[in-house]
């Protein structure tokens, strides 16, 4: 990941990631704000929907690559050189623990909409 | 009118100190420099260190923080400035004594960007026994690049360059880059930008234009920082 994030693609990886989140997170709030969802079945129908469900599995990986440009630079500046690795490495590791907790929570919503009957 | 300026004379101090200085105000005209008012001052205490050479904003040797702001003292107005004046060494690299820095560091990126032309590449060269033909309009594009002195006010108030100094080329040396970059009679431009595409010597730049603001050429390195991510966007396209 820090290979393929450096330098230049980083930074246009930071922007891209920024305009997609920028456009997504007001949209998702206004969906689900105005989606009446008295029940956990109800949310779990709103959250599969196919379009709501591609857009939010495609923000967790560009929320990642946003927060790990970002951090990354906040460690690059301030800690202290010889810690630089260690931090990175903390950061990769919480990183990858969201990721995956959240492409679990993704994947869950799916089955649990397809064994409810919502998809 | 008062004065406090750094000290730091390592043969009999081991910490550096502000001393207070007094200049008497009829000696201070309009058209006083401050490195006029720093040369009456070593009158007074001879050991007081800085350097000057052209004293007329040309050679850039004489780059100080004055009030929190870097200067070069040969152009700044002594009574536009508030009293008492609080003169340091430029900030972010090592002082060798009073309000001399050692540049070392710095003149070590602006020499890594490779700041000359380089007509020649393994698979192409360009005949040096003829003139290398500008047009006029490629030639102002240089405008706002060359006139860079090297005094180091821009990289010294640079915070990018304090956390980074030994990676991060700083905004003169990128300035410098960026003006051998555009330049049409230079063919490594892709080479240029590729060396330049790397998370510290270009990218921890983050805008913050302390550079901008206290360049005393009036130039603008951090639109030349971002110029070159712009141009590096654009050999990624081509």
């Amino acid at each position: 990941m820090t290979r393929l994030l450096t330098g230049f693609r980083a930074h246009l990886w930071q922007r891209v990631s920024a305009v997609w989140l920028l456009v997504y997170v007001p949209l998702a709030v206004a969906y689900l704000a105005f989606q009446p969802v008295s029940s956990h079945a109800a949310l779990m129908g709103v959250l599969s929907q196919p379009l709501f469900w591609v857009a939010s599995v495609l923000t967790i990986g560009l929320l990642a690559v946003h927060a790990w440009v970002g951090v990354r630079d906040a460690i690059l500046d301030y800690a202290p050189r010889p810690r630089v690795g260690l931090w990175l490495m903390a950061l990769a590791t919480m990183l990858a623990f969201w990721v995956g907790f959240a492409l679990y929570a993704a994947w869950r919503i799916l089955v649990e909409a397809n064994e409810g009957g919502l998809l | 009118m008062q004065f406090s300026i750094y000290r730091y004379q390592p043969e009999s101090h081991d910490e550096p100190y502000m001393q207070s200085f007094e200049l008497a105000d009829d000696r201070i005209n309009d058209d006083t420099m401050l490195l006029g008012a720093l040369e009456m001052l070593r009158e007074q205490d001879p050991t007081l260190t800085f350097r000057s050479s052209c004293k007329e904003g040309v050679c850039g040797s004489d780059g100080m923080n004055v009030n929190g702001q870097n200067v070069l003292s040969c152009i700044t107005q002594v009574k536009s400035l508030p009293a008492p004046v609080v003169i340091r060494p430029m900030p972010g690299l090592p002082v060798i004594r009073d309000l001399v820095i050692d540049m070392d560091l710095f003149y070590r990126h602006y020499e890594s960007v490779d700041p000359y032309l380089q007509p020649t590449q393994p698979n192409q060269t360009i005949d040096l026994d003829h003139e290398l033909l500008q047009s006029p309009q490629e030639r102002e594009r240089l405008d706002g690049s060359y006139e860079c002195i090297l005094c180091g006010c821009c990289a010294t108030s640079c915070p990018s360059f304090w956390w980074n100094p030994d990676q991060f080329h700083g905004p003169a040396a990128l300035l410098a880059a960026r003006r051998f970059v555009i330049d049409s009679r230079d063919i490594t431009t892709r080479d240029r930008l590729e060396k330049l595409d790397d998370v510290y010597k270009t990218f921890r730049c983050r805008n913050i234009q302390n550079c901008t603001a206290s360049c005393p050429k009036g130039l603008n390195p951090s639109q030349a920082i971002n110029e070159l991510k712009s141009l590096m966007l654009k050999k990624q396209v081509d």
